[in-house]
């Protein structure tokens, strides 16, 4: 049986293929010629003008609002036994008042499926995707807060009692807000217990990672992440589809199986990572990360497998980093 | 900088005008504002043709371009509608026509076509026009997860509609979000 994907192609195709626009080339070429010439037209004297002062008026007022918003995340813990256990999405409203329980205001399905708030501030989440397990979230919470130091976003979270139940309203600050300013929808979660999930057991895969040192003269040297994606044919040379600060920045890759290199936040340890011909392997995670090397427009990049939380909690598929060698 | 010459705006016609059509056709859903559609595409493709990087592929920039000058042409007609011109629907009416002959097909392109503006932008550029989901995303102007996410919920719709009718025996089990 074809996939639904080739379904949806063959339909596309079978119904559109043979539509073709009763306009000609040369009708186009001709009023192309016309306007062309016209330099000064009046719609250029006076409509542009206008334009451009009030788009200067515009940018004067609010600023520099393209670029990416980045909150205050610095918090200390604040305890909320309210906030404690295990919350389960249901909704995905643009203002908590939308929201009636029993009913959807959302039609699409729900990307959020579960947070564990724990005890100590960390917290757990599970997403659609992937097995939809539980796995350790890049977010720490406070009272009131969700914050994502390497996003960083503060999303407000509000419990409140409906209908003898309680329920979570939960800011979703995703690349829309931080990237294009706009108003984040609210996570509507219904709370499912007031356990404590500091000691919950997450489900881990490993990797085979006793590997022997192969030698690989192409890898060592140091590399620079120039971007993040989720398949090597996605990356394009010169240009960055991944926003905001990459996390991996940096790998000093010896010829000796050693790695060392660069986060955001700090250097990586020189025990944590080894590297075997075709493999980048982290000892503690037990993950074993393919590489290649590809020579692209006069340059040598470097495509790591990212195999993160996702990939050894939540069975997700790792994305990329692209690091360009540089010495 | 030299403008385009007439070779290459030719050219450049007879490639991509079909799909320019066909792309607005499909969301405009009337063969008339497909083809107002297609001439106002190219008349910006012609006369920006100075600003295109000849170093990167033509296919999105041409796109794109379609694309907004299909929001706006049916944002224009929203208006129009407001001071009532009946909206066309010959195009559905042909093509209800045409795939009568195959209802399994029928019943998902009719899916297809009842879906927002917003999935079936997403659907046309990425399942059609054969776009990789980063293209898909520039074109649209989002981030790549609020693309993936919006194909997401597009295939999730249509699926559940499909099979809410039980018209088609959709294979149990296909990952929909194995494409991200």
């Amino acid at each position: 049986m074809a996939s639904f994907d080739s379904e949806i192609k063959t339909v596309f195709k079978s119904n559109l293929d043979d539509a073709s626009p009763a306009i000609k080339f040369s009708s186009v070429w001709e009023q192309h010629r016309k306007t062309a010439g016209k330099r000064f037209s009046f719609k250029k004297m006076v409509f542009i003008p206008i334009g451009a002062l009030v788009s200067l008026v515009v940018l004067l007022t609010v600023g520099f609002s393209f670029a990416a918003i980045k909150d205050k995340t610095d918090y200390p813990f604040i305890n909320d036994p309210s906030a404690i256990g295990l919350w389960e999405s249901v909704d995905l409203v643009d203002q908590p008042g939308q929201f009636v329980p029993g009913k959807h205001f959302s039609e699409d399905p729900l990307f959020l499926k579960q947070l564990a708030f724990m005890k100590d501030g960390n917290m757990l989440i599970a997403i659609n995707k992937g097995n939809g397990k539980l796995s350790p979230a890049s977010c720490t919470w406070t009272k009131g807060m969700v914050l994502d130091k390497q996003d960083k976003t503060n999303s407000k979270y509000e419990i409140k009692e409906i209908d003898g139940t309680a329920y979570m309203f939960f800011e979703w600050k995703c690349g829309d807000y931080t990237y294009f300013h706009m108003e984040p929808p609210y996570f509507v979660l219904k709370q499912v217990n007031n356990e404590d999930y500091s000691k919950y057991k997450l489900e881990a895969r490993s990797d085979k990672i006793d590997y022997p040192f192969v030698n690989d003269p192409q890898l060592p040297g140091v590399w620079e992440s120039v971007d993040f994606v989720p398949a090597i044919d996605e990356f394009k040379p010169g240009t960055r589809i991944s926003r905001g600060e990459l996390f991996l920045t940096r790998f000093d890759i010896a010829g000796n199986g050693k790695i060392g290199g660069m986060t955001s936040e700090k250097a990586i340890p020189n025990d944590l990572l080894t590297w075997t011909k075709g493999l980048i392997i982290d000892r503690k995670g037990k993950v074993a990360s393919k590489y290649e090397i590809k020579e692209m427009a006069g340059d040598t990049y470097l495509f790591y497998e990212w195999k993160s939380g996702g990939y050894i909690y939540s069975g997700m598929q790792p994305d990329y980093y692209v690091l360009k060698k540089v010495k | 900088m030299k403008g385009i010459s007439q070779k290459q705006a030719e050219e450049i016609f007879r490639d991509y005008s079909p799909k320019v059509y066909q792309l607005a056709l499909f969301l405009s859903k009337s063969p008339a504002l497909a083809d107002d559609i297609t001439q106002d595409t190219f008349l910006q493709v012609f006369k920006k043709y100075t600003s295109y990087d000849p170093q990167r592929p033509i296919y999105p920039w041409i796109y794109k371009i379609a694309l907004n000058i299909t929001r706006n042409t049916l944002r224009r007609q929203k208006w129009l509608d407001l001071f009532g011109e009946p909206p066309e629907c010959g195009y559905l009416t042909s093509v209800e026509n045409i795939i009568l002959r195959d209802e399994l097909a029928a019943e998902l392109w009719q899916k297809v076509n009842k879906l927002t503006l917003k999935s079936r932008e997403v659907i046309v550029l990425h399942y059609y026009l054969e776009l990789k989901l980063q293209e898909t995303a520039t074109i649209l102007g989002i981030p790549l997860g609020t693309c993936k996410s919006r194909l997401n919920s597009a295939l999730s719709t249509l699926r559940k509609q499909l099979e809410e009718n039980s018209h088609l025996q959709l294979k149990k089990g296909d990952d929909l979000y194995g494409i991200v």
